[in-house]
Parts: structure tokens; C-alpha cells; sequence
């Protein structure tokens, strides 16, 4: 898988570069795909990422309620993409 | 008849057909012609969508090929590129050049972009013809009073947008002088966004306006009745539905610029020689139905302009610590702002700012 990588239970997400619309697609099947092989915990790691749209925070939203909020972190997030996150009330993902 | 796309190039190792099809994959059809007489007899007869057409051709120059698709009736509907471009020429008239050296992955990515638009639009375009109509007709007018003016900018990313904005100034009385607004930013761009803004328009004009109505006392209560609503609307469905907004009274009389963000940039206030920048930090609508919204104030002493803006246009003016632009990509989501001029009156004058 391109974005996900499954750690037993936990199921790491890293996009690199544009986390946009136009990939979600792509990563909700690779999310899907490690519910379906266990998964209950996620992690965002965007050491990689540069940016970040309303679609990609959709979509991680979306995992978030999936795997409830004691499941669900970040990490590394830095420059536009911390900036987002800050905007929108989302700090205490970073862990 | 499967949409499809025309490349009028030599392409030796087949690598621009390559790369077309895979990121076409069952989209389109790729078709090719290695010179620019043949390249414009398939366009005649595939009359394909997008063209693709290099500069270094065998028989016809490729500048040449482009104007001549571009003059035709079929043409002018259809997305031409000229690539390996070392030199302008007058008369060019391809909608896109493409410098050589050629940066493939960005040649591609452009491609499929500019493809997808036309062919959800060809798909669709009546539909798309009433919903642009419908944008257009909620969108503001400019205002143009003696202690102000207000003015906009709309530009969707993709024809249809997931923003929308409102203000609107009731006649002032003795006791109540405001200028009432809302800008907000739907998740994503086309006729799936547009029905969401369509109804975040709604909902943020009808509660904004029991605030006018002394119904609500302050902004953070009609934040929180639109994200309620968001929840009612969207119950059944797994998708969050997310909507960054701000609303905001300008009070002419108290001299104050009240506002409540929910996931909404920073608002930018001119002074004479300073640009202020408020950062705000709250949850969108649609993320929880507990959250708290807080309506703030700013004083307007010495105020000259208000800009409030989705992400869109306040992403553009980021930059790292060089000074350099941050973002690898010229425009990538709707841009929308709303601009308060605060025009300077006699001190004498009651209503003044």
C-alpha cells in the first residue's frame, strides 16, 4: 500500500507532499483495507506532508470517529499543515 | 462514443502515450499521430476533448497545428496544449504551453485535472449551466455607504464552488448601525459541494438573521444552531460534513468588529501603516455537535480594511522563512474574500468610525 502501512493493530498513514482531494480516494481504500485486516488504531504521521485541504481533513475526521478519539493521533506535523490543524481546533491530535 | 485525447508527437519511446494512458486509464481513449497533418485530420474526425501537441514536428510546425485546432468550431470547446515550447511565437493560440524541458509529473497531473473538468462538465453541463446560475444569483453587491464599502472575490476552483459568502447593511436607526456577514468554505469543489453550500447559504442567512431580529444575542449562538442543523441534515450519512465559516457584524455604533470563527482563517485588519493578523482556532461545523463557539471582538479605532477569506486565497500568502511561496501549485481550491473598506468622516459626524 502507497499511504498506509499496519503496525498489528495500528494502522500508520503518511502522505507525502499534497494530502488532497484528489488522493483521498486512493487512501480511503488503503484505510478500508487495514480495517479489514484488524486495524482499530490509527496514526498520522505528516513528517512528509506539505499541505493539507478541507477533503483531507474530512477525511481524517472520518477515521477519527471510525476508530474513536482514544485510537487516534498525529504527529510531525510542521509549516501549513500544523497551521490547518491550529485553525481548526485540532492541536490535541498531536501526540 | 468513449471521450478521448489526441497526441500529435513523435514520442520516440512512447513515453508520452505511456504515461497518458495510465493516469487515462479507463477515463479516456489515447490517441496519437506522429505529425501535425495527420494530427489534425484524427482531430478532425475523434473530435477529442483534450489535444496534446509537441513543438518538434516532422512536417508543420506544433505552434502552427494548435492555432489551427484552436480556429475551428470543435477547437474552440477543446483544451490544446503546446509542448517542448523553447520559443514564443506570435499567433500561438494553445490554452496551455509546456516549456522544454519537459517536468513530466507535473505535465501529467495537469492533464488529468484539466480532463476531468472538461469531461465532468461535458457530462453534465446542463445541470452545470442551472447550478453556476444559482451560485451567481446568491452571490453579494457591492456596497457603497459614507462610513464604508464592501466588496468581494469569487473564483471557483473547478466552475462550481464549495464557498459562499452574504452581508447585507439594514437602514440604520438611533440605537442599531450594523453591517451584518458570513463567508464560508464547504469540503470540495463540484455539484456535490454545491448542494452542501447551497444549504450552508441558507441556514447561515436565516439564522444570521434572528441575530439582526434581537432573537439570538450573539454570533456564537448562530454557529452553533447551523452546526446543529449540519448534524439534522446529514444524520444518516458517514461522511462528515464539514464547513469552515465565519460570521461577523461590523457595529458602527459601538465601534466594533464582532465576529465567531468555526475553522476559518485568519482575519486580516489594515491600519494605516500595519497589517494585523487575527489567528483563530475553533472547530469547523459538521466536526462535533458539542463544540462551543465564542464570539469575539475587536475595537475599530483606526481601522481602514477588514479582509476576511477562506483558505483558498489566505493559503496563497504563506510563505516560508526565505520568503519564498510555499505551495507547488498556482491555485488549487476555491477563492473567496470579502473586503470592508472603513472610510475616515468628520469627528464631528455621530456615525463615524
Amino acid at each position: 500500500m502507497k499511504y498506509v502501512t499496519v503496525d498489528g493493530d495500528t494502522m500508520i498513514l503518511s502522505v507525502p507532499g499534497n494530502y488532497k482531494f484528489s488522493i483521498t480516494k486512493a487512501i480511503d481504500y488503503e484505510v478500508q483495507t487495514a480495517y479489514q485486516n484488524g486495524c482499530t488504531k490509527a496514526v498520522i504521521d505528516f513528517n512528509d506532508t506539505t499541505t493539507m485541504d478541507s477533503a483531507s481533513l474530512r477525511q481524517l475526521t472520518k477515521i477519527y470517529r471510525q476508530v474513536n478519539k482514544e485510537n487516534f493521533s498525529a504527529k510531525n506535523a510542521k509549516g501549513l499543515v500544523l497551521a490547518v490543524l491550529k485553525q481548526n481546533n485540532l492541536e490535541n491530535w498531536l501526540r | 462514443m468513449i471521450p478521448s485525447l489526441l497526441l500529435v508527437s513523435e514520442d520516440p519511446q512512447d513515453f508520452l502515450k505511456k504515461g497518458l494512458r495510465e493516469i487515462m486509464e479507463d477515463t479516456a481513449q489515447v490517441i496519437t499521430s506522429g505529425s501535425g497533418l495527420e494530427g489534425l485530420l484524427k482531430f478532425q474526425e475523434t473530435s477529442p476533448m483534450l489535444v496534446i501537441v509537441d513543438s518538434d514536428l516532422p512536417d508543420i510546425c506544433g505552434a502552427s497545428i494548435t492555432s489551427i485546432i484552436k480556429d475551428t468550431p470543435e477547437g474552440r470547446k477543446t483544451i490544446v496544449y503546446l509542448i517542448n515550447v523553447r520559443s514564443l511565437l506570435l499567433n500561438v493560440k494553445a490554452d496551455r504551453l509546456i516549456s522544454a524541458p519537459i517536468n513530466y509529473e507535473v505535465l501529467f497531473e495537469q492533464v488529468h485535472q484539466d480532463f476531468e473538468r472538461k469531461l465532468f462538465y461535458h457530462t453534465r453541463s446542463a445541470e452545470v449551466e442551472q447550478a453556476i446560475s444559482n451560485q451567481q444569483g446568491m452571490l453579494p453587491s457591492k456596497l457603497k455607504h459614507d462610513n464604508f464599502e464592501v466588496d468581494f472575490l469569487y473564483s471557483p476552483y473547478n466552475t462550481l464552488s464549495g464557498d459562499g459568502m452574504f452581508y447585507w447593511y439594514p437602514p440604520p436607526t438611533d440605537t442599531k448601525n450594523v453591517l451584518y456577514g458570513f463567508l464560508f468554505d464547504c469540503t470540495g469543489h463540484d455539484l456535490s459541494s454545491y448542494g452542501q453550500a447551497g444549504m450552508v447559504w441558507v441556514t447561515l442567512r436565516h439564522q444570521l438573521d434572528f441575530l439582526q431580529k434581537d432573537i439570538y444575542s450573539n454570533l456564537a449562538m448562530v454557529l452553533d444552531s447551523v452546526n446543529k442543523d449540519t448534524f439534522r441534515f446529514y444524520c444518516n450519512s458517514d461522511e462528515p460534513q464539514l464547513t469552515s465559516v465565519i460570521v461577523f457584524c461590523v457595529d458602527f455604533l459601538k465601534k466594533e468588529l464582532r465576529f465567531a470563527p468555526a475553522g476559518a482563517p485568519e482575519i486580516l485588519i489594515k491600519k494605516e501603516n500595519t497589517l494585523k493578523r487575527i489567528q483563530t482556532s475553533s472547530h469547523p461545523i459538521g466536526f462535533s455537535e458539542d463544540t462551543e463557539y465564542e464570539e469575539k471582538s475587536v475595537p475599530l479605532e483606526n481601522v481602514k480594511e477588514i479582509i476576511f477569506s477562506t483558505d483558498g486565497l489566505s493559503e496563497l500568502f504563506l510563505c516560508n522563512q526565505e520568503g519564498r511561496f510555499v505551495l507547488h501549485e498556482a491555485k488549487h481550491d476555491d477563492v473567496s474574500a470579502i473586503f470592508i473598506k472603513l472610510k475616515d468622516k468628520n469627528p464631528s459626524t455621530m456615525d463615524g468610525i
